[in-house]
């Protein structure tokens, strides 16, 4: 390592390489190109300096893991960061003036914030180049963790090139605040068009083979985006889409650091597939795309989303456990096709999904030129399955109430007639008839409540009305009423709950009012009134508990 | 390099070996890099690179990526944990001994929160730039002479400030800026000559 004959002559290339490498080093934009203008001839060793410090930059992220290592623990040495204990400091606002300057950038104005940082239009100066420039918000204060994520994005961003997608075109810093900044299309985002409700079913197929196109390329480049969503599509100056913000992309080679894998939930719950609300990164891939691909089809056709509910977290529960809607019992001018292309996407099970973002493209294509399109009416075992996520209500109404009116009518025929048949398969009958009405009534956020509130009232004073109608002993009968209260549990509503154990009790005194031979004892009595009451304040204080849980996880969220 | 790549990717094994070997530079420069003074003495940066081919070469096909950038990701991050698990291990055995003496030269290499941060910053063409070029660069920087190459090293990839330079090259500062600005120059032509001829080549 000897440093042999270096002479000290003076050496002026010497000082203005040093002079870029620092600007290089400090970050200092304007530096390096007032730097780059004066000295033209050094432009190809302008060009080397800036290689080296491109290769600089994994090993100083890798040095850094191996220093930390060092100064921890190995066993605690990991990448996960705790789902608490976020930076709350990182939240200081950043305003950016118009006309202000923002490195060689002139804001224009600003023209939305997501998740990660604001955009704005703005200017570049020396170009006069019209882009869109998106800042990081917490500037200065921002954890490592949040400059990682940022630079992640501008990184896996900025080597893709597609016309279906927005281009990045440079990454910085200025003042400590990172930036990066991309094409500026002016036509507004397909939320915005979704807005005014639904797009024209051919129009929506068009949109989502070029979005589906899109998605396609990003998977070729092994990049999943994570959150496709109306709000990420923005439109060009000729109407075309272009997916944007790749702000949750998680590359495949950063498998093994894992930064997602704190179970923080991320991305927009409503266009998010069931892995992804779940919080297993690991199950993350293409299909989960596909998914948000079919929820963004589905809100373009029916303009709503699949579900819509009042917080994320009870958004989620329909995500994980509910099926949308077809999006043809919404509107029944959505063609068959995209309806069954549609629920394909939308499917719980990914295998049971298009397996990629092209077979999705390809599938619109046929339709769009009209040719048959290859994905299957779904088979019995899977329209039943369907049907019971879609109507879990009604389907747990019909079924008790088919199977008991079978129970009957067997009994009728074996032996000597029973008392009050016709009525009592006319109350089910009744009933039936309600619970398809209630269902409806549920799907309409105007008559939710309304539904709910009939329903727990309606069947404790039914299901009264025919231990009434029934043949004595009666006792065991009263057996259903807990059963009615811990149905009521899964409206997740502590009203509901009370509705439903004041309703029994009220029903069990009145019956024992009318039919005192059925109750020998008085303590019998005690005892069922004791048993229903109980079964209210434990279902209460279970619903009470999964929404603290709820609040909490809301709360979160902000 | 993407040619032997896809043909790796499809179960050639001596394509395999072409394109580990066409590799190698580049993940001995990471590996000097990444190896500060304190741990130079201790580890050698051929061990490191050794044992990531030997890894590379066992994981392969648990190796999911489709392009030659994933691969060099790929290797640098085989690369990092065996240097975390080479720096515990030097760690441990430090530990064991009973000297409480602490080298003047152990902060030089460490970076301050701010050096950290610095690192991000780089401009679109860097973020662009080919993995081609990358291997390429860092077999340039393998063929200049030993003094060039630190220096390079520790200038312009590890980032220390010319006074750190030259405090562990033993010399001025004067002569640690003169020695760097000539490798950069010496690299640079080297770097176009390969460049011409390899990528007409390739």
């Amino acid at each position: 390592m000897s440093v042999e004959d270096v002479s000290r002559e003076p050496d002026d290339d010497a000082d203005i390489l040093e002079a870029y490498v620092e600007a290089l080093q400090k970050g200092d934009y304007d530096r390096i190109e007032s730097l780059g203008r004066e000295h033209l001839s050094h432009a190809e060793m302008f060009e080397l300096l800036k290689q080296l410090h491109g290769l600089a930059e994994p090993i100083l992220t890798s040095r850094k893991e191996i220093e930390d290592s060092l100064r921890l623990p190995p066993m605690s040495a990991t990448f996960i960061q705790p789902l608490k204990g976020r930076q709350s400091s990182s939240s200081s606002s950043l305003s950016l003036a118009e006309g202000t300057m923002f490195g060689s950038y002139e804001i224009v104005r600003q023209i939305g914030h997501g998740g990660m940082g604001i955009v704005f239009e703005a200017i570049h100066r020396p170009l006069h180049r019209r882009v869109a420039i998106k800042v990081l918000r917490s500037g200065t204060l921002a954890s490592p963790d949040e400059v990682d994520r940022f630079q992640r994005e501008a990184r896996s961003a900025a080597r893709l090139q597609h016309t279906g997608i927005v281009s990045i075109h440079e990454a910085g810093v200025v003042d400590g605040q990172n930036f990066f900044t991309m094409d500026y299309l002016s036509g507004g985002t397909l939320s915005d068009v979704i807005h005014k409700g639904p797009i024209d079913a051919h129009r929506a197929a068009r949109l989502m083979h070029a979005i589906a196109c899109a998605t396609s390329y990003l998977h070729q480049q092994g990049i999943v985006h994570r959150d496709l969503k109306p709000g990420n599509i923005l439109f060009d100056d000729q109407g075309h889409p272009r997916v944007s913000d790749f702000g949750l992309v998680k590359l495949f080679e950063d498998d093994e650091i894992n930064r997602t894998a704190s179970g923080q939930i991320l991305g927009t719950p409503t266009y998010m597939s069931p892995e992804q609300a779940r919080g297993n990164s690991r199950d993350v891939d293409e299909r989960s795309d596909v998914y948000s691909l079919g929820a963004i089809l589905y809100t373009m056709l029916t303009g709503q989303p699949p579900f819509v509910e009042a917080t994320s977290f009870d958004t989620i529960m329909r995500v994980l456990e509910a099926q949308a809607k077809p999006p043809r019992s919404v509107d029944r001018s959505v063609p068959v096709e995209l309806d069954l292309i549609c629920m394909k996407c939308l499917e719980k099970d990914p295998t049971r999904r298009f397996a990629t973002a092209e077979e999705v493209a390809l599938e619109l294509k046929r339709f769009l030129q009209g040719e048959p399109i290859q994905t299957k009416t779904a088979n019995v075992q899977q329209q039943l399955e369907r049907i019971a996520r879609t109507y879990p209500a009604l389907v747990a109404h019909l079924v008790p109430i088919v199977l008991c009116s079978i129970s009957l009518v067997i009994r009728n025929y074996g032996q000597q007639p029973y008392p009050n048949f016709t009525e009592l398969q006319l109350t089910f009958f009744g009933w039936a008839i309600m619970s398809f009405v209630l269902q409806e009534m549920l799907y309409r956020p105007s008559t939710l409540w309304t539904a709910r509130i009939i329903w727990s009232i309606a069947d404790p004073v039914l299901m009264g009305v025919m231990i009434h109608l029934g043949e004595p002993p009666r006792g065991s009968l009263f057996a259903g009423f807990p059963l009615l209260i811990a149905a009521s549990g899964l409206w997740l509503s502590e009203t509901i709950v009370a509705t439903t154990t004041g309703t029994c009790f009220a029903v069990v005194v009145v019956l024992i009012w009318l039919h005192p031979e059925d109750v020998a004892h008085f303590h019998h009595f005690s005892i069922i009134g004791v048993f229903i009451l109980t079964t209210g304040l434990v279902m209460g204080y279970s619903v009470q508990r999964f929404r603290g849980l709820n609040r909490y996880f809301e709360q979160d969220a902000k | 390099m993407s040619i032997a790549f896809s043909k790796a990717r499809e179960g050639d094994r001596a394509q395999l070996d072409r394109l580990f070997e066409h590799c190698r530079p580049y993940l001995r420069l990471m590996a000097k890099s990444q190896l500060n003074a304190r741990l130079q003495s201790k580890v050698d940066d051929s061990d490191l690179v050794q044992q990531t081919m030997f890894d590379a070469y066992r994981q392969w096909d648990d190796f999911r990526g489709q392009r030659p950038a994933e691969l060099l990701a790929w290797l640098r991050q085989l690369l990092n944990h065996n240097a975390i698990d080479f720096a515990r291990r030097y760690q441990y055995a430090e530990k064991r001994q009973v000297s409480r003496e602490v080298p003047l030269a152990e902060e030089q290499g460490s970076l301050g929160p701010g050096a950290i941060l610095e690192g991000f910053q780089s401009s679109p063409s860097q973020k662009m730039m080919r993995e081609e070029a990358e291997v390429l660069l860092a077999e340039a920087i393998s063929e200049l002479p030993e003094n060039y190459q630190t220096v390079i090293i520790l200038r312009s990839l590890q980032r220390l400030s010319f006074e750190e330079v030259a405090e562990q090259m033993d010399c001025s500062r004067g002569a640690a800026q003169m020695l760097w600005a000539r490798a950069v120059k010496e690299l640079s032509s080297r770097y176009r000559q390969m460049e011409e001829t390899r990528f007409r080549k390739v």
